[in-house]
């Protein structure tokens, strides 16, 4: 075991550093939070980095690198802002289906605008109701050579003008005696005609990620567009989930440091009582534990996606990332507000705002408890 | 413990428990969203009292009891924020300085118009460099003739913009500073010399708003020295006196959002099993549920306890700490594990649950910090005055 990035690796984080040191201007930052707009000229100069195509191979225009330099390249940016990192860690959110069951013209189409920072990506899974992903009702009916698809999915990030196009979970089989088995993942281009977008509305966090309601009326899309073989979408789902898992784990990670960062150097400065409030035990021992924390989280989601990149994708391992650097970044941005006082309260002072982010990331890609599910029914060899 | 309230305050209970359901929820998100009370509901506020819940009927208020005034501010905690921000800060820390130690003249003067909802109060403590450590601040007030000439900055004022009065804590001896040399002074808004900054953005208590607050040889008369003339240098205590008062009312707040949260989050299960999710599905969030029950539950026994106590005239100084270290900190508990049976929809503020989280957050901070309450209450144990150490 080599608990050490390696030159290259090392290279890409410093890259990164470099980035959110030159792009990441709190005025800028600060304007865009406020109109809560997409930071899209950040976003387009990360693809001069490489960084929405670091995992795709390089004939998808991508930089043929892996899960572990994903990971690290999240986590330096959401802690150069947990709102601006979000945007561009998720920009890509989906990618990995297409990469690892898209067609070759799939792929061919989609990629390099992805990598391009062209479009965002988007997955279109849950449905309003408390519809389970497995008693899902949006439904893909033959018709003549396409796909017609009626239905209504929920809270789809990346939604609305600068989508691409939507990978959408359909009912293709409305007959499986296992209502599971009966689902499929279809690639629905943003500009078809039937597509109406909603947005979410006011939230608790990542504001600056569209998020909207998506309904699609008899939406049709050419046979192609299945993605992989047909009623797989549970399974292609679910290899999908180990990637953003693994990424909201990175976010987190980065989240939970870049709080950790902005109240360690607020305590060392700011002066109460006639000394600086990191001269207080109390303060000390905190910010021990939360250090503590950070470092296990760190370690946890570099192993799971070190298990990605050789071909151990593993959901145990990514669901106890996810789980483990989510609540860590939730306890840590907390703390930070209360070493702040009265100025953590203060949106000016920005860890509030990486708190909602990281309570965020503790509820996408499945809460505390969906991820527990996962891992046990991983301990116990459930299939 | 059941305390004993009359049927006269049950009723009135009741008043207020229907205002906030049939008044104040309807509009909770639009005045999230709008950051601002609308002001036909301050007047439906001033109407019935709740300005004057602590002050004595003599001067107009309602003559609440102690354990009265915490029943109340757990109803109205049960939506935004704000609406208590805005009435509890008034008739609370803006006001309890006169109410406590105010001459006779001052409580004639002041509080009947403060108990109407007329004027509304603020307290004018804290500065940049004066948080936790109240001792430390700078605004100085220096004698002129027949006035007092204030100088200096203060931050994070609630209530700032619509207040016609600051309960405003000031140096009066340099040397001797919080050791009697600070003094408590009543500043109306239109004295001259006081500019109030815009407000702050803040991560929630939306409708509420905290200001900068800056005295420029304001010009204070004598007569507005809180208690007198005597009382020039006794307002530090003034100050911690009104402070400690605060905290079981912080407590209140804490439990009645704690309370609403739990509730909400009962209806969720029910929905959840509706659509089909079983016991078994469900058991996690049943054991949460019971947790959070557990916590409010030991709130609420401690909180009118200590009530109970002031009222018999008894010292409650590390109750009110207990408390508030205890009903704000699970209030954060709660909502954060509301969040998580809510799950996706939890993240909408049209669904509450986040608002409350980010609500709630402050009562941690404000009104003396938990560390700042950990301080106060190890000290009581250890007996730190006595000793010495």
């Amino acid at each position: 075991m080599i608990f050490q990035l390696d030159k290259m690796q090392k290279q890409i984080r410093k890259a990164v550093v470099d980035f959110v040191r030159g792009e990441f201007k709190k005025d800028l930052v600060d304007d865009l939070v406020r109109a809560k707009v997409y930071p899209e000229k950040i976003w387009k100069k990360s693809s001069e980095l490489g960084f929405p195509g670091i995992a795709f191979p390089e004939e998808s225009h991508g930089e043929g690198l892996g899960a572990f330099e994903k990971t690290i390249i999240a986590e330096e940016l959401c802690r150069g802002d947990s709102s601006v990192g979000a945007c561009l860690a998720q920009a890509g959110y989906g990618a990995e289906i297409l990469l690892q069951y898209g067609s070759g013209s799939q792929k061919g189409a989609w990629l390099p605008k992805i990598a391009a920072a062209q479009i965002l990506c988007t997955v279109a899974v849950a449905e309003p109701g408390g519809v389970t992903v497995a008693t899902t009702q949006t439904a893909a009916v033959r018709d003549g050579d396409h796909w017609k698809i009626d239905g209504h999915k929920t809270f789809v990030r990346n939604a609305g003008s600068l989508a691409g196009m939507y990978i959408v979970l359909c009912r293709t089989d409305a007959n499986a005696i296992a209502p599971e088995q009966g689902l499929s993942l279809i690639l629905v281009e943003a500009d078809r005609a039937g597509i109406h977008v909603s947005d979410s509305g006011a939230r608790l966090g990542q504001r600056q990620i569209p998020a909207g309601e998506v309904r699609f009326d008899s939406v049709c899309v050419p046979m192609d567009n299945l993605i992989g073989k047909e009623n797989q979408g549970i399974r292609q789902l679910g290899d999908f989930l180990n990637h953003a898992r693994l990424s909201t784990a990175a976010q987190s990670l980065g989240i939970a440091q870049g709080a950790f960062d902005r109240a360690f150097a607020y305590v060392q400065q700011r002066e109460q009582f006639r000394k600086k409030i990191i001269d207080f035990q109390v303060t000390r021992h905190k910010l021990a534990d939360l250090a503590t924390e950070i470092e296990a989280a760190r370690l946890l989601t570099y192993q799971a996606a070190w298990a990605v990149d050789n071909d151990r994708a593993d959901a145990r391992l990514c669901a106890m990332a996810k789980m483990h650097a989510a609540r860590t970044a939730v306890a840590v941005c907390d703390e930070a507000i209360q070493l702040l006082g009265g100025y953590g309260y203060m949106q000016e002072y920005e860890v509030e705002r990486f708190f909602r982010d990281a309570k965020t990331a503790d509820i996408i890609d499945g809460s505390r408890n969906a991820q527990k599910d996962v891992i046990i029914d991983a301990l116990i060899g459930k299939k | 413990m059941d305390y004993k309230i009359s049927e006269e305050f049950n009723v009135f209970r009741t008043t207020i428990k229907d205002f906030v359901g049939q008044e104040l929820e309807p509009i909770s998100l639009q005045v999230e969203e709008a950051n601002e009370i609308p002001e036909p509901i301050m007047d439906r506020i001033r109407e019935l009292g709740l300005f004057g819940m602590p002050i004595p009927k003599e001067y107009g208020g309602l003559g609440l009891s102690t354990l009265e005034e915490v029943m109340i501010y757990e109803e109205i905690t049960r939506t935004n924020a704000c609406f208590r921000s805005r009435i509890g800060t008034s008739n609370g820390i803006g006001s309890m300085g006169i109410l406590c130690d105010g001459t006779d003249e001052q409580k004639r003067k002041y509080l009947p118009r403060i108990a109407s909802g007329e004027w509304t109060t603020a307290f004018a403590l804290t500065e940049p460099d004066a948080g936790s450590d109240a001792a430390n601040i700078r605004t100085s007030a220096v004698v002129d003739g027949d006035f007092w000439i204030l100088n200096g900055t203060k931050q994070f004022i609630t209530n700032a913009e619509c207040a016609q009065l600051f309960t405003t804590i000031a140096v009066t001896d340099e040397v001797k500073r919080a050791r009697g040399g600070v003094t408590a002074f009543i500043v109306e808004k239109d004295m001259p010399g006081i500019s109030v900054g815009p407000a702050d953005i803040k991560m929630g208590l939306k409708g509420s708003h905290t200001h900068e607050v800056i005295f420029s040889d304001c010009r204070v008369p004598k007569e507005n020295v809180i208690g007198g003339a005597s009382m020039v240098g006794k307002g530090f205590s003034t100050a911690m006196r009104v402070l400690d008062k605060g905290r079981l009312s912080m407590g209140a707040c804490a439990l009645g959002g704690s309370q609403k949260i739990l509730e909400l989050c009962i209806d969720r299960v029910h929905q959840r099993m509706d659509r089909g999710e079983t016991t078994a599905d469900l058991q996690a969030v049943h054991f949460a549920l019971a947790d959070m029950a557990i916590q409010v539950h030991a709130a609420r026994q401690m909180l009118h306890h200590a009530a109970v106590k002031r009222d018999r005239g008894e010292n409650v100084t590390l109750e009110a700490s207990m408390i508030k270290v205890f009903a704000t900190e699970m209030a954060s508990r709660i909502a954060s594990n509301a969040m998580d049976i809510f799950e996706t929809d939890g993240l909408l503020t049209k669904n509450r649950i986040e608002m409350f989280l980010r609500d709630v957050r402050l009562y941690r901070i404000y009104e003396g910090t938990s560390e700042i309450q950990r301080l106060i209450i190890s000290r009581g144990l250890l007996d730190l005055k006595r000793t010495g150490k």
